[in-house]
């Protein structure tokens, strides 16, 4: 045996690897939610900083404890417990206080995440359970209807002054101007056929028809509209979801189904109306406002940054099809014909558990044999 | 228009730069050189010589042990000084003949002589490629004359000259089309005379544009009667030069599981073996040495180089101005499927296609898979490489058996593209040995249970 014989080193083929690491990818991701919270800070002040500042110490630290309890490698440093936290303090309200975030933190990626077995394993999103967790757990604070929509002069000044100010500016300072979100006004106009939130928006019953103004659809396309820190401007998301998509971090597929479905079914389902004599009444099929459905709420985000987890959601083409109309079928459903304002957290963790039946449909037929050939 | 591909694949960066424009060179043969009787797929051959036998170059010294199997001869005149044992690239070591070169570089009798290849039959063909020991030089080693031989009842109508050279780094093939054309082009007309039929393609990556020309006037010049000979250019993509896939590509037939190419009539042959067997019936060349690209960080003047068969991979590495002291990892082979050795002093073999010296190799800790899907969107054959790399990692082979583990091609592109860093092909790899020995344990079991 030659004297050398270890000086080599002795792997399997492949002997390149790309780039794109876990680690890469998650930075890309965080890269891309940042436009929208750029805009949050714009819009509200520095307290959505802070609460996404919590969450992300709350996911991390959550993340390193879990493995260090179960006595694993603790993988904080591949960013996808920081990614959790950005998304999680993306799709909470703008003024919730500082143990939200912390509590949403912790069962994201304690519940959601480690107690399935970490990054690759959970089926749910971690982001997305939290939010439906704190919904049920703080529904008060969270759906306060107290939505900041504008800074009075007093709250702009306290909003940068310091992170404390900003909060007491946004959560209890008289002067800041609250306004239902869109998606709200939807449903009270459905209710009570037409009501004072509603008249913002445009949102009305006409003729057998729902209206909304045009006004309304760019305002909320722009972000000039009350809602979640990360989730207002659809710009913005829309901005970030290009970068992932040049990266090829995201590919088209969810979004475009998603999206695609919402916005037929927005447009094509008949909503149910309260008449003013009490009787229920449908708008007419077909006069839907698509657009409208689109821009306002959680659908870009939801569409563009959880649906698209790569974890969570099925892991071919197809069934990323498959799964995206899912998605916006059943955010249509709830938004339109379901007890709440907005669908899309629900319907992406509805379709999260259908995942591995999607996969199993869409297994693609192994070149060279027949579809049932192909196992298993 | 969009060239024609096959669908999944992936993009490796493709480093040829540093030697695609440079002509082969001749490399001299050493004082000493390590013939190994086992350079194929088969039988090992049987060693012809004992120590103290003076041979001529193109003498045979290892005979072939049955058909699936190729004779060896010796790549220069000499003296037989010891039988060896050697290390091959793959698997355990072998019998090698260890050669003393006398510098004269004579011919053995009745090689290296004109002959008149157009006269030869199909059948003369078949015997002058077994005869003189060609295997494929793609990497696949399969000797030639078993694949020139189809069975009854297999009518061949297209074979494919594979000069796609989809993996990254070499260029051997590039160069060889470059420079000989005409030769490349002749073998395939010899081929298809073999297997008797009349279509026959020259499958060319587009980046190689100079190569798919020279080509494309060879097809040309060379056009004869009933003969449709073209050459074809296909989208730059890994693995486009792997069997099924260039099939797939160029006739849109799929390969059975478990098949052969000629199961839907298509022969495919690696544009060197096309020129080796120009060689063997043009001149009564035996296969003696074959063009290997020397490439990688760890050399300064990265090249192409025909060598002969035994020559120490040592040899080449320092012909091309090897920095030995900064280089951590040797491939031989390409990057995406070749294979790392901790022996520089291995020899030459007929597979072998390419030596790359790489200075800074990285080693992974893999995590669980993150279901991003890039491994299914790359697969040439259509598996979910996931899913089986999570069933092998938890040992569970049967099951990946039954989700198509054996139709993986092991070309790497899953392990390529995974960013949580997983060996997914290396699971195969160890799942379908691990098969083959419960197989094996299960028949001799039953065979001692009759």
């Amino acid at each position: 045996m030659p004297a050398n014989e270890h000086r080599y080193l002795v792997t399997t083929s492949p002997h390149i690897h790309a780039e794109q690491d876990v680690g890469v990818v998650m930075r890309w991701v965080c890269l891309a939610l940042a436009p929208a919270y750029v805009w949050s800070v714009y819009r509200f002040g520095y307290w959505p900083l802070g609460v996404a500042a919590i969450a992300v110490a709350a996911c991390v630290l959550t993340e390193a404890a879990c493995q260090r309890l179960r006595r694993q490698t603790v993988t904080v440093n591949d960013w996808s417990a920081v990614v959790t936290g950005l998304l999680l303090a993306a799709v909470l309200p703008p003024n919730v206080a500082w143990y939200i975030p912390a509590v949403g933190g912790l069962v994201a990626i304690g519940v959601a995440k480690q107690a399935f077995g970490g990054l690759g394993a959970n089926i749910w999103n971690p982001a997305l359970l939290s939010r439906a967790f704190l919904q049920l757990s703080f529904g008060a604070q969270i759906n306060s209807g107290r939505w900041p929509m504008t800074r009075g002069e007093s709250v702009a000044q306290a909003a940068t002054t310091s992170l404390r100010a900003s909060f007491e500016a946004l959560a209890e300072r008289a002067d800041v101007i609250t306004q239902a979100t869109p998606l709200e006004a939807l449903m009270r106009v459905q209710e009570a056929g037409g009501g004072a939130g509603a008249r913002a928006y445009g949102v009305a019953i006409r003729d057998g028809g729902l209206e909304t103004s045009w006004q309304a659809v760019l305002d909320a396309f722009l972000g000039n509209i009350p809602g979640c820190i990360g989730e207002v401007s659809a710009l913005a998301l829309l901005a970030g979801a290009a970068l992932l998509l040049a990266r090829r971090i995201i590919t088209w597929h969810i979004p475009v189904a998603y999206l695609g479905t919402l916005a037929l079914l927005g447009w094509a389902l008949p909503a149910p109306y309260a008449q003013a004599e009490g009787a229920r009444a449908f708008t007419d099929w077909f006069t839907g406002p698509a657009l409208y459905h689109l821009v306002a709420g959680g659908a870009v985000i939801g569409a563009c940054f959880m649906a698209t987890d790569m974890v969570t959601s099925p892991i071919t083409r197809r069934g990323q099809l498959i799964f995206g109309v899912g998605c916006g079928l059943l955010t249509a459903l709830i938004r339109i014909y379901g007890g709440y304002p907005e669908g899309v957290c629900y319907s992406i963790l509805l379709m999260n558990m259908v995942v591995p039946l999607i996969d199993g449909w869409t297994r693609p037929r192994v070149l060279g044999k027949t579809r049932k050939e192909t196992g298993p | 228009m969009a060239l024609r591909s096959f669908a999944g694949g992936t993009h490796p960066p493709e480093i040829k730069e540093a030697t695609r424009g440079r002509p082969i060179r001749d490399l001299a043969p050493p004082d000493q050189l390590v013939v190994p009787m086992a350079q194929h797929i088969g039988r090992p051959a049987t060693c012809a010589v004992k120590p103290g036998d003076t041979v001529a170059r193109g003498q045979v010294i290892g005979e072939p042990a049955g058909f699936v199997s190729a004779a060896v001869h010796a790549p220069v005149s000499g003296k037989v000084k010891r039988v060896v044992q050697c290390n091959t690239p793959l698997g355990p070591a072998c019998e090698a003949v260890l050669l003393e070169n006398d510098g004269a570089d004579i011919w053995a009798e009745g090689c290296n002589e004109p002959a008149d290849p157009d006269g030869l039959s199909a059948q003369e063909v078949r015997e002058r490629v077994q005869a003189a020991g060609i295997v494929g030089l793609g990497g696949a080693t399969f000797p030639t004359h078993v694949k020139l031989t189809p069975p009854e009842g297999k009518a061949i109508d297209t074979v494919i000259l594979n000069g796609c050279e989809c993996e990254p780094y070499l260029t051997g093939d590039h160069r060889l089309m470059l420079e000989s054309p005409h030769t490349v082009v002749q073998g395939l007309k010899l081929v298809l005379r073999a297997v008797g039929c009349t279509r026959g393609i020259v499958a060319v990556e587009a980046n190689k544009p100079d190569a798919f020309q020279a080509m494309r006037k060879a097809c040309a010049q060379r056009a004869e009667d009933g003969l449709d000979l073209a050459a074809q250019l296909l989208a730059v993509k890994y693995p486009q030069g792997a069997e099924k896939q260039l099939i797939l590509a160029l006739t849109g037939r799929e390969t059975p599981s478990g098949g052969l190419p000629l199961d839907v009539g298509v022969v495919v042959q690696n544009v060197g073996t096309a020129h080796a067997v120009y060689e063997a019936c043009a001149h009564a060349r035996p296969l003696t040495e074959r063009v290997v690209t020397v490439a990688g960080p760890g050399v300064g003047a990265p090249a192409n180089l025909r060598a002969r068969i035994g020559t120490p991979v040592r040899a080449l590495l320092e012909a091309c101005d090897w920095e030995e002291s900064a280089t951590r990892e040797l491939v031989l082979g390409g990057p995406m499927m070749g294979v790392a050795h901790f022996d520089p002093d291995l020899p030459v073999n007929k597979g072998l296609s390419g030596i790359l010296a790489f200075t800074d190799p990285t080693v992974f800790d893999h995590r669980h898979c993150i279901r991003c899907g890039r491994c299914v969107d790359g697969c040439p054959q259509r598996l979910v490489p996931s899913e089986l790399s999570i069933l092998v990692e938890a040992g569970r082979f049967e099951d990946a058996r039954d989700a198509d583990l054996l139709d993986c091609i092991e070309c790497g592109v899953c392990t390529y593209v995974c960013p949580s860093r997983r060996p997914i092909v290396q699971w195969m790899k160890l799942a379908k040995d691990e098969l083959a020995r419960r197989r094996a344990r299960e028949e001799a079991a039953n065979r001692s249970g009759d």
